[in-house]
C-alpha cells in the first residue's frame, strides 16, 4: 500500500498503483498552472475558498492514478464538508470539479509532451488508458437531522455531475469513507 | 402513436421540434413551462386524426373541423386564434405531427384571427389506432356517476379531456381471450390496490375482502390506480394505445410512486406509448431504476425551460442528456440552504 494525505485523510492505494498528487508535480506547479487565460477579477473574488483557482489559469484534480495492468485512468477530487471553510454551493462544487477534470486531462497531454523524467513517463502511461473514471471523494457533514438524514442527497450530486461530465465518464463515482462505491483504494 | 411534433408559435412554444419514443416519454419543467400544454397538444392531434373514415376527402374535411374544435375545448380558449403565441410580430401558428409508422405528417396552420378555421398543408395519410387516453391531474372514478351527462348538458369548468375520459370509463369490460391477455397486469395492479375495481349501477367501488368500498372513500392515490386498471380491463388502454398522464405522482405517497414507476414501465413494455409530465425527482429515479431492469423499453426525456417569454426544449434518451431538471436543482439548492445553518 502506498499512502497519500489529502484534506487530512489518508488515501491508501494498492502497491501496483501509479499515483500522482497532480498539483504537486513539477510540471504542473512550475509550468502548466500558469497556462491559459487567467480568471477575471470577479471570478477570483468568488473563488476565495479555492485559493489555487484564484491564482492561476488552470486547475488541478487532487490525484491522478492508475493500475498499470488495468485500463482505467482515475481522476480523484477530494472534498470534505465537515470543515465549514471548505463548503461552497453544490453547483459551484460541480463547476469546479468539471473544470479541474478538463484542465487536468489537458495537463496530462502537455505533461506527456513536455515534462521531464518520471513525470513524463507517468503521463505517457496515463494517456494510454482507454477509460477515464472520475471520482469525487466527498465527506458529508456528520451532523444530521430527521428531515435531513444526510445533509446532501448523494444521488442529487451524482445526477448533476453526470449531466456535466458524461462525455468524459458516463458513470462518475461519488465515494466516501462510509460508502467507497467499489473504488480500488482505501481512505482512513 | 405519436412520433413527432414540430411546433411554431403555439402558446409558450415559439419553436420546438420533438421526437418521441414509442415507449415512455417524460416531460420535465417548472410550473408555467408548458408541460401540460404539450401533453394536451399531443392528445388533441392524435385524437382528431384517427382514421375513422375510409373516404380520404371527407376524412380531411372532418379532420380540420375536429382539430379546431378539440383544440378550443381541450385548451379551454375562447377561440383558436388565442392559442397563437402572444407576440406582436407573430401572426401564424404552424404544427406538424408525425405518427408511427406512417411517413407522411399532418401539417396545419391557423392565425390569430381564426375562430375555428384550420389550413392543412400537403398530403397526410393517417392510420387507425386505439383512441388515446388523457389522465388529468385528478381521477374521476369517485365522481363518475352522472359526470359525463353533466359535462354534456351543463356549462362546467372541466376541459374536454374529462369528458373523453368519462366516455372511455363507460365502456364495458373485455371478455374471452382479450381479457385473459391482460390478466397479469390487472392482477399486478389489483395487488397494489389490495382489491378489485367493480362498477355497479354506474358507480365505482373497490372490493376488498368481499367488502365493497365506495370510491370516494378510497385514498386518492389508489383511485388513480383503480382508474388505470379499469381502462385496461375494458380495453381503452391496450397495445398500440397512447396514454397521456399529467403529474401522475400527485397525491401518491413515495411507496405508491415505486409501484407507479413499475406500472408505467410495464405498460410501455407491453407496447403502450406513455407520456407523463412530472415534478417529482423521486418518481424520475424510480423510473430510472425500472428502466435499468427493462432495457427493452425506450425512454425519451424532455426538459422545458422558460427563456424570456418563450420555452426552450432539450431532449435526449436519458435524464443525463437534458437540462435543467428543475426538481434536481431545487433539491441541491435545498441542501445548500440547510448546510448554511448547520
Amino acid at each position: 500500500m502506498s499512502e497519500y494525505i489529502e484534506k487530512r485523510r489518508a488515501f491508501c492505494f494498492p502497491d501496483q498503483f501509479q499515483v500522482q498528487k497532480y498539483d504537486e508535480t513539477v510540471f504542473y506547479d512550475k509550468h502548466f498552472k500558469k497556462t491559459g487565460k487567467p480568471l477575471d477579477p470577479i471570478q477570483k473574488r468568488k473563488s476565495t475558498l479555492d485559493t489555487d483557482a484564484s491564482s492561476r489559469g488552470t486547475k488541478a484534480i487532487d490525484f491522478v492514478a492508475f493500475d498499470p495492468q488495468q485500463s482505467e485512468l482515475w481522476l480523484i477530487e477530494v472534498k470534505d464538508f465537515n470543515f465549514p471553510m471548505a463548503r461552497i454551493s453544490l453547483t459551484e462544487l460541480i463547476d469546479i470539479m468539471v473544470g479541474k477534470v478538463i484542465d487536468s486531462l489537458a495537463g496530462l497531454l502537455a505533461m506527456r509532451a513536455n515534462a521531464l523524467g518520471n513525470e513524463q513517463i507517468f503521463a505517457l502511461d496515463a494517456i494510454q488508458k482507454n477509460k477515464i473514471r472520475v471520482v469525487l471523494h466527498f465527506e458529508q457533514p456528520l451532523k444530521t437531522s430527521k428531515e435531513f438524514p444526510q445533509s446532501i442527497d448523494i444521488a442529487d450530486l451524482k445526477d448533476k455531475l453526470k449531466q456535466r461530465i458524461r462525455s468524459i465518464d458516463p458513470q462518475p463515482i461519488i465515494s466516501s469513507m462510509e460508502a467507497p462505491r467499489g473504488v480500488p483504494w482505501m481512505v482512513e | 402513436m405519436l412520433q413527432s411534433l414540430e411546433i411554431k408559435n403555439f402558446t409558450v412554444f415559439e419553436e420546438a421540434n420533438l421526437e418521441f419514443s414509442a415507449g415512455l416519454n417524460i416531460i420535465i419543467g417548472e410550473n408555467g413551462t408548458g408541460k401540460s400544454q404539450l401533453l394536451k397538444l399531443g392528445y388533441v392531434f392524435l385524437n382528431s386524426s384517427n382514421k375513422d373514415q375510409k373516404n380520404m376527402a371527407s376524412f380531411l374535411v372532418g379532420l380540420k373541423r375536429r382539430l379546431a374544435q378539440e383544440l378550443v375545448e381541450v385548451f379551454g380558449s375562447d377561440n383558436l386564434g388565442h392559442l397563437v403565441t402572444n407576440r406582436v410580430d407573430v401572426e401564424i401558428c404552424n404544427i406538424k405531427m408525425g405518427i408511427y409508422p406512417k411517413a407522411t405528417k399532418l401539417d396545419i396552420s391557423f392565425n390569430k384571427k381564426s375562430q375555428n378555421e384550420i389550413i392543412t398543408h400537403g398530403i397526410f395519410d393517417s392510420a387507425e389506432y386505439p383512441k388515446p387516453i388523457f389522465f388529468p391531474t385528478r381521477e374521476i372514478v369517485s365522481i363518475f356517476e352522472g359526470f359525463a351527462a353533466a359535462l354534456r348538458n351543463r356549462e362546467l369548468a372541466f376541459d374536454k379531456t374529462f369528458l373523453d375520459l368519462a366516455d372511455a370509463l363507460a365502456l364495458t369490460l373485455l371478455k374471452g381471450e382479450r381479457a385473459e391477455l391482460i390478466q397479469p397486469i390487472v392482477a399486478e395492479l389489483e395487488k397494489q390496490m389490495k382489491g378489485k375495481v367493480i362498477v355497479k349501477n354506474g358507480r365505482f367501488y373497490l372490493e376488498q375482502d368481499k367488502k365493497r368500498l365506495e370510491m370516494p372513500l378510497v385514498a386518492e392515490g389508489i383511485r388513480k390506480i383503480a382508474m388505470l386498471t379499469y381502462l385496461i380491463m375494458n380495453g381503452s388502454i391496450q397495445k398500440g394505445s397512447t396514454l397521456f398522464w399529467d403529474e401522475p405522482e400527485s397525491n401518491l405517497n413515495p411507496k405508491m410512486m415505486v409501484q407507479l414507476a413499475q406500472t408505467l414501465v410495464t405498460l410501455s413494455s407491453m407496447g403502450i406509448q406513455i407520456f407523463i409530465a412530472t415534478h417529482s425527482l423521486f418518481l424520475l429515479r424510480e423510473i430510472k431504476i425500472q428502466l435499468l431492469q427493462h432495457p427493452e423499453v425506450q425512454a425519451r426525456y424532455f426538459a422545458l425551460q422558460l427563456e424570456g417569454k418563450s420555452v426552450s426544449v432539450q431532449q435526449g434518451d436519458s435524464m443525463d442528456e437534458v437540462e435543467p431538471i428543475a426538481a434536481l436543482d431545487a433539491s441541491l439548492e435545498q441542501s445548500d440552504r440547510y448546510l448554511e445553518l448547520v
